[in-house]
């Protein structure tokens, strides 16, 4: 039995914390007979569970106390430790990162008593090394490995020389049957994602264009964005990866058809990233992985693929403010996640943009109106109605909310319905929404 | 669409996680069962002993040899790795091998040339050689079939550390639900533990119910 009872009182244990920001609490001791603590040491810590092995990391620790301890009393011992800034918390299937505060008393000749308190971070931010910078880190990586296998390759060039032709088989045969072939009938393929870098609730722009060099026939075009949680277990012959799909939407960019020669054929697919998606985390041996594959079917061909590997941001909604909760309403959230962007669009392009993936999307909205508008927005509505001057004070937004004449009349200074997001304004940020029956 | 969140759903079954994940080595020494450790230790204190465990992967091996090293205090734990860089056999007993099958008869023959008392985990039988070598052998078949009483306490272990506040589980491993196991995955524990988990996460997500159908 541990000498003590430790226990860790946190200052606001449903606060959700955002990545980096102190963590504030008392750890509490009780002894059942006169201790002496070496040291009191809390820390807070992240760490990985579920299939794969375990990653952890600790962000701050800090020693509280050490000296005796008399049976019979409490003791309370504030902290304050700073949380890791990555990667958020995150509950799925295979994979979950959880981040805790630690506290263990060193004790002499006797079992260490240890206590563990959970709390939940969400981070607005991946970090630098996210997939851009690691590219490049990969790259250097590469080299010195393409170096060093250049070392022992000469070293044992003797004895490798029998095996270079099964290897320039090996490798040729790849590149015959995945590049080779599937461009002698599609010719050169161009495919572009972009950004590459996303936040959830935004879209990404796929681009897919080629020229048959000759007639040929194709099951399908096809553009798949999947998101996969993949877990390392053991090491060794032991090593296990466990794969787990959390999302797939396969979109088919172009049915069965026969394409002409010298044609160009040109695919442009836009897709929401859900707002509640997970983020990309990359750690040693757990990932989450979101990528967007696509692929042109070939009958009794082999196909043409690539892969385009996404970093999805921690959705900003979720983590924008420590206090905000997690357990946004999906809609809800979307809809901030959905303003964030229109707010940071730079240009009327990148509005266009985000205006067509939300198009067959309605919104639920509360707004303050004060009387119509004296000039209409620049914008067709296409139908018999009324602009009316509105406030969403949800996020300090004006809107121009237009009613049609068949809808019902705005009764007080407050309306609150299902609209649809026409346009953004942006020089006068304005919200250009349509009211729906 | 939920792709993932930040709201544990481990809570609502007092867990703060999946109890049939991986876990640390010094969890899995923390929680291993070892029902004859006060014996096995008791061998060990003799000098020119050898205590090797045999059997295929995931049917405790590492766990026994991690759980012994936590209860020999001085002892050193050496992992053969597959690949890569080879370790020095250190000259410290008791000593520890994990995977000493992938040892070289070079380094065998220094192992069992030196001192006692060492503890291996192999895939393939050694006590032949151990005893060659003068080592008084004691060889523990991991194979060998389980009871249902064990594995239960076993898994039951897991969950108990993997709690999130201080009351009972909300389920237990009891000795029927051993028993299923074992009839379906003999004495392999780490099957038995991917199964459990793959289970628990479909009863967490509402896709099945508690216990599992075997």
């Amino acid at each position: 039995m541990a000498a003590c009872d430790l226990t860790i009182e946190l200052d606001d244990e449903k606060r959700v914390y955002s990545g980096g920001e102190i963590i504030a609490g008392n750890i509490v001791v009780q002894c059942e007979r006169d201790t002496n603590c070496k040291a009191l040491e809390v820390s807070t810590n992240w760490a990985t569970h579920g299939r794969g092995n375990i990653d952890q990391g600790i962000s701050q620790t800090a020693t509280v106390f050490g000296g005796l301890w008399q049976a019979g009393q409490e003791y309370r011992y504030p902290f304050q430790l700073k949380s890791a800034e990555w990667p958020p918390t995150y509950y799925g299937n295979i994979l979950n990162v959880s981040h805790s505060v630690r506290a263990r008393a060193k004790i002499s000749w006797a079992v260490d008593p240890k206590v563990e308190k959970e709390f939940t971070v969400a981070t607005s931010n991946s970090p630098d090394d996210g997939l851009p910078t690691r590219a490049a880190e990969k790259g250097v990586g590469n080299l010195i490995g393409w170096i060093f296998a250049a070392i022992i390759f000469s070293l044992f060039a003797f004895f490798l020389v029998w095996f270079v032709p099964i290897i320039l088989l090996v490798v040729g045969m790849i590149w015959f049957f995945k590049s080779y072939l599937p461009k002698q009938l599609t010719g050169v393929v161009t495919a572009d994602v972009q950004p590459r870098r996303i936040a959830p609730g935004l879209p990404i722009k796929c681009h897919l264009d080629f020229t048959p060099k000759r007639n040929v026939s194709i099951n399908a075009v096809t553009c798949a964005i999947r998101c996969v949680e993949k877990c390392v277990s053991g090491s060794g012959s032991n090593r296990k990866t466990h794969t787990h799909e959390l999302f797939s939407r396969i979109e088919t960019l172009a049915d069965a058809q026969r394409l002409s020669a010298h044609e160009k054929q040109l695919f442009d697919f836009d897709f929401l990233i859900p707002v509640s998606a997970a983020p990309t985390l990359k750690l040693s041996d757990n990932e989450l992985l979101w990528s967007v594959e696509m692929r042109i079917d070939i009958p009794r061909w082999p196909d043409w693929t690539e892969t385009i590997d996404l970093n999805v941001e921690p959705s900003r909604v979720v983590a924008g403010e420590s206090n905000i909760p997690v357990e946004h309403p999906p809609e809800d959230a979307w809809l901030h996640e959905v303003l964030n962007q229109l707010e940071q669009s730079d240009s009327r392009e990148r509005i266009e943009i985000v205006l067509e993936a939300i198009r067959d999307h309605h919104f639920s909205m509360a707004i303050e109106t004060k009387g119509a508008m004296d000039a209409a927005p620049d914008r067709s509505v296409g139908e018999r109605g009324q602009w009316l001057n509105g406030y969403y004070e949800a996020r300090d937004m004006f809107v121009a909310l237009f009613m049609p004449s068949d809808a019902a009349p705005v009764a007080s200074s407050r309306w609150s319905g299902t609209v649809k997001i026409l346009d953004f304004e942006h020089d006068k940020e304005v919200l250009v929404v349509k009211a729906m029956p | 669409m939920q792709v993932g969140h930040a709201k544990s759903p481990f809570q609502a079954w007092n867990l703060r996680r999946n109890p049939f994940g991986e876990l640390t080595f010094g969890e899995r020494a923390e929680l291993a069962v070892v029902e004859e450790l006060a014996h096995w230790l008791e061998i060990l204190r003799r000098p020119r002993t050898a205590l090797q465990f045999v059997g295929d992967c995931g049917h405790g091996k590492t766990t026994h040899l991690l759980a012994l090293h936590r209860s020999l205090g001085n002892s050193v734990y050496v992992y053969y790795p597959e690949t890569g860089p080879r370790p020095k056999l250190p000259t410290v007993r008791p000593l520890l091998i994990d995977e000493a099958q992938r040892m070289g008869h070079w380094n065998r023959w220094r192992l069992m040339r030196g001192k006692g008392p060492i503890v291996v985990a192999t895939h393939i039988d050694l006590a032949r050689q151990l005893r060659k070598f003068g080592f008084e052998t004691v060889s523990v078949d991991m194979n060998a079939p389980m009871h249902a009483e064990t594995l239960s306490r076993i898994l039951n272990r897991r969950i108990e550390a993997s709690r999130w506040m201080n009351r009972d589980p909300s389920f237990e491993v009891d000795i029927l639900l051993a028993e299923g196991l074992l009839a379906k995955f003999h004495s392999n524990v780490r099957a038995i533990e991917g199964f459990l988990y793959e289970s628990l996460q479909a009863t967490l997500t509402g896709r099945a119910s508690w216990p599992p159908v075997i």
